[in-house]
């Protein structure tokens, strides 16, 4: 690990407006080194993988990329020197096949037609040991877990000097983790130096050399991997105050009676024709957790739109009920009660270019509860909006402010402050409700999801992060190519939906 | 974020202003005119006294109201560039409730609701093409233009058309469905109050209203809007109507306050120099007012260039173009621009 760093941050900052994002950082990562930026939301960890990578100017300090000093004026520029960045928010376009994306990625279509880009994609996804499935299909027709896939297929042909990862396993299923691990790994015995910014403890602990901790924008410790663990982690991630422990496992009456949700013959196909959701039956009844775990893309996005009642003709058919009234489209979906966290939130959730107040008001019953009459009054709604985002500590809590403008982490938290902060709610479907957030805030989301439970709403839960639905489900079910297998109260969940999940994991 | 989008449209502005009068120089000096004199007379001829100034006026108010229903119908995700045909059913329908009903007082009430419906109604065919066939309303508000323009063609020189026979032209609307001028005398009439008011109900039914966000919200992104429970295929109706209303509005007016009769080619080009208009204000209700002053301007301009300076008033169209071009240059360089500057921790 000796020689020149590939890397070499010297007192490197960045403010937006009045926050100061990072604050001198001082900073040198070897070749070969695997190096782990842990730090909550707003910590400023993805704002230091963008400086390195081109995608921002520094305002203080300097940084050295393989012994030189530099200031890169694009992120092209950056790439064709080697530094590469894996963003948590993919850079894909999503109406071109995979294939265009890969050719876009590597400079442009060219004049190869669809067989040529098709071959060529399957040529980098070899060079990087990756399973692309067809080259040919859509972005808009794959998952969240394969976009990833491809984002960070992208960034790897040809081989970079540094690799920063921002949150790369967000969307992963647990074996599809530990498959981008083996590939960091790799690259990394190959003298790539890769910095893997992440809120996950574990990841730090399991994958990296050496980890950094940020706070406000300031390393607030540094070591060895061995020198930490994660108790050390999590108090030197929060700072002063109590570290935040997974809530204790009670055990509680689990209610049962007549379903408030309920699901019969659902039947969903995709554009293609192609099967996504097979004949699914489910009922939850009020208070009752039922969690969903699975690899991502075997129609879980397509049974939680189908509930939320975008349900397209032709494509969809099967009845679903919510409280005992049929869900034909989403606005009887809310009408009847429903709460709605979906899996892609800067498609189905958010509306970038809107401010964070028209942001909240983007559900019916929000939308009445501001303007019962129509009238949107600007005082009101700004404290109303106000109160609401501080209560999920959304940074800054600025009402004015565009939605867009906002970190991943803190998107995620006012969908969660619309979604579940409020007391009508009937059912909550949460699709990866606690993407993107850090250990507090991740805490806090399973803690109000609980006490929705616990006052009566019925939860389906879906997540790729078993973890989280080991924690909270009552009921636990697998999604495998578009039907739901149980999992018994009496078996050892985690080995069984392990071994469900790892079993599509290796036919696909 | 706000200070900044108001920063650059002042800057927008400005440098739209410059290669306005830029070509506008230009075009002398080919002419072989004298740069200042043409520059002078652009001026002069628009802002310089109190007639030029009323017949500046007299091209805004159709401008303010059709660049708001073309800014209204694009926010809402409603790609209306059909405003020209519902102007002219507008003044169709006013002329119709103006000529053929018995004058009544206050029949001008009439007169402007006629054309307002009309021209809602002509937009909603498009909205009813986009939501039960799912046909692109830019092919179809394009294609009802044509259908507009040769209905006010085949009513003048039928049942519509003047009881003397002699010209392609509708009798003249009986006073008391006229608007009467603003000053005794003056040039400008009633029609100048009316399109402020409409302009500002607009903009403040699109930012403080449900309604306004819902629209904004699925003009922005359909399936977020969507999955908020919003009606937005009933919205995307009503943003069809109301953008066409608008413009009809417009139409009624030009007969009712202007013209005072309906003849071929009444008001020719405002309904595309409304889409120029909502997109030099960037779609901001309020921008348009200024938007608007600035194409009336250069657009009577033109005309006292052509008397005083002898320079072809076609080539303020050319001017208009230029700037456009310009505007939505800068707009791509703001994306641009935005886009490296996005904070993110």
């Amino acid at each position: 690990m000796a020689g020149v760093p590939v890397v070499e941050a010297k007192g490197l900052g960045r403010s937006f407006g009045r926050t100061r994002a990072l604050d001198a950082i001082d900073l040198a990562i070897s070749p070969g080194e695997i190096c782990a930026l842990l730090g909550e939301n707003g910590a400023g960890k993805s704002t230091f993988g963008r400086l390195l990578c081109g995608h921002l100017a520094p305002d203080s300090g300097q940084f050295m990329f393989d012994g030189r000093p530099m200031r890169w004026r694009s992120p092209n520029e950056a790439r064709r020197a080697g530094a590469a960045m894996v963003h948590q928010h993919f850079m894909l376009v999503p109406s071109m096949t995979i294939a265009e994306n890969l050719a876009l990625a590597r400079g442009g279509l060219g004049v190869r037609g669809a067989r040529g880009l098709a071959a060529d994609a399957r040529a980098m996804a070899a060079e990087a040991g990756f399973d692309i499935g067809d080259p040919g299909r859509r972005i808009d027709a794959i998952g969240v877990g394969e976009q990833q896939r491809i984002e960070i297929l992208k960034a790897l042909v040809p081989l970079p000097r540094l690799l920063v990862l921002d949150e790369p396993t967000a969307a992963l299923a647990p074996r599809e983790v530990d498959v981008l691990f083996e590939i960091v790994r790799g690259l990394a015995a190959r003298g790539v130096a890769v910095i893997l910014v992440t809120h996950r403890l574990t990841e730090a602990l399991t994958l990296a050399d050496r980890v950094v901790v940020l706070r406000h924008g300031r390393v607030v410790a540094e070591g060895p991997r061995a020198t930490f663990d994660a108790a050390r982690l999590a108090r030197d991630m929060v700072g002063a105050g109590p570290a935040p422990t997974a809530a204790p496992l009670r055990p509680r009456q689990v209610p049962g009676g007549r379903a408030v949700l309920s699901v019969r013959g659902l039947r969903v196909v995709d554009e293609r024709g192609v099967p996504r959701v097979a004949g699914l039956d489910l009922d939850l009844p009020a208070g009752r957790v039922l969690g969903i775990a699975g690899v991502e893309g075997n129609g879980q996005d397509e049974l939680v739109q189908a509930i939320a009642g975008v349900q397209p003709r032709r494509r969809a058919q099967g009845r679903i009920e919510i409280g005992g009234r049929a869900i034909t489209d989403p606005a009887t979906a809310r009408a009847a009660g429903l709460g709605l966290v979906p899996a892609d939130r800067q498609r189905d959730a958010l509306i970038g270019p809107l401010s964070l107040r028209d942001n909240m008001m983007l559900v019916t019953y929000r939308l009445a509860e501001i303007a019962p009459r129509g009238w949107i009054d600007r005082r009101r709604s700004t404290q109303w909006a106000r109160k609401l985002l501080a209560g999920r500590d959304v940074r800054p809590p600025e009402p004015d402010l565009q939605a867009a403008a906002l970190s991943g982490g803190n998107q995620q938290r006012l969908v969660v402050a619309r979604e579940l902060d409020h007391d009508d709610l009937v059912v909550l479907l949460a699709a990866e409700p606690t993407r993107g957030l850090d250990l507090m805030a991740r805490w806090q989301v399973h803690a109000r999801i609980r006490e929705l439970a616990a006052s009566g709403v019925a939860v389906l839960l879906v997540s790729s992060d078993l973890e989280e639905i080991l924690d909270l489900a009552d009921d636990l079910a697998v999604m495998v190519r578009g039907r739901l297998h149980a999992v018994g109260a009496t078996t050892d969940r985690r080995e069984a939906a392990g071994r469900l999940m790892a079993g599509v994991e290796m036919e696909a | 974020m706000k200070g900044h989008r108001i920063v650059w449209s002042v800057v927008a502005a400005l440098v739209a202003l410059l290669v306005a009068v830029g070509f506008a120089a230009l075009a002398a000096v080919l002419a072989g005119s004298d740069p200042t004199a043409t520059a002078f007379a652009l001026v002069s001829g628009s802002v310089g006294s109190s007639e030029s100034l009323g017949a500046m006026v007299l091209v805004l108010i159709p401008l303010l109201l059709t660049g708001v229903g073309v800014a209204f119908a694009f926010r809402s995700g409603v790609l209306n560039i059909g405003a020209e045909g519902q102007f002219l059913m507008g003044a169709l329908a006013a002329s119709a409730a103006g000529v053929l009903v018995p004058a009544f007082s206050g029949q001008v009430v009439l007169v402007l609701v006629a054309g307002a419906v009309a021209g809602g109604l002509w937009a909603t065919i498009a909205g009813l093409y986009r939501l039960v066939r799912g046909v692109n309303e830019v092919i179809t508000t394009i294609l009802l233009n044509f259908i507009a323009l040769y209905l006010v063609s085949w009513a003048v020189h039928g049942p519509l058309q003047e009881v003397a026979r002699s010209y392609p032209q509708s009798d003249p609307l009986p006073a008391s469905a006229r608007l009467g001028p603003l000053l005794e005398g003056g040039l400008v009439h009633a029609g100048l109050p009316i399109a402020l008011v409409v302009t500002l109900g607009v903009g403040v039914v699109l930012s403080r209203t449900a309604p306004g966000l819902r629209l904004r919200a699925a003009g922005q992104n359909a399936a977020a809007a969507r999955l908020a429970g919003f009606p937005v295929r009933r919205d995307l109706l009503g943003a069809f109507a109301v953008s066409g209303a608008l413009a009809g509005l417009a139409g009624a007016i030009e007969i009712a306050g202007l013209t005072g009769r309906l003849y071929e080619r009444i008001g020719s080009g405002y309904g595309f120099t409304a889409i120029a208009v909502a997109f030099l204000a960037g779609l901001e209700i309020p921008g348009v007012v200024f938007a608007a002053i600035f194409f009336a301007t250069l657009s009577t301009g033109a005309q006292a260039m052509e008397r005083v300076a002898g320079v072809p008033s076609v080539l303020a169209v050319a001017a208009q173009g230029a700037t456009l071009i310009v505007v939505a240059l800068l707009g791509g360089l703001r994306l641009l621009w935005a886009e490296t500057e996005e904070p993110s921790a």
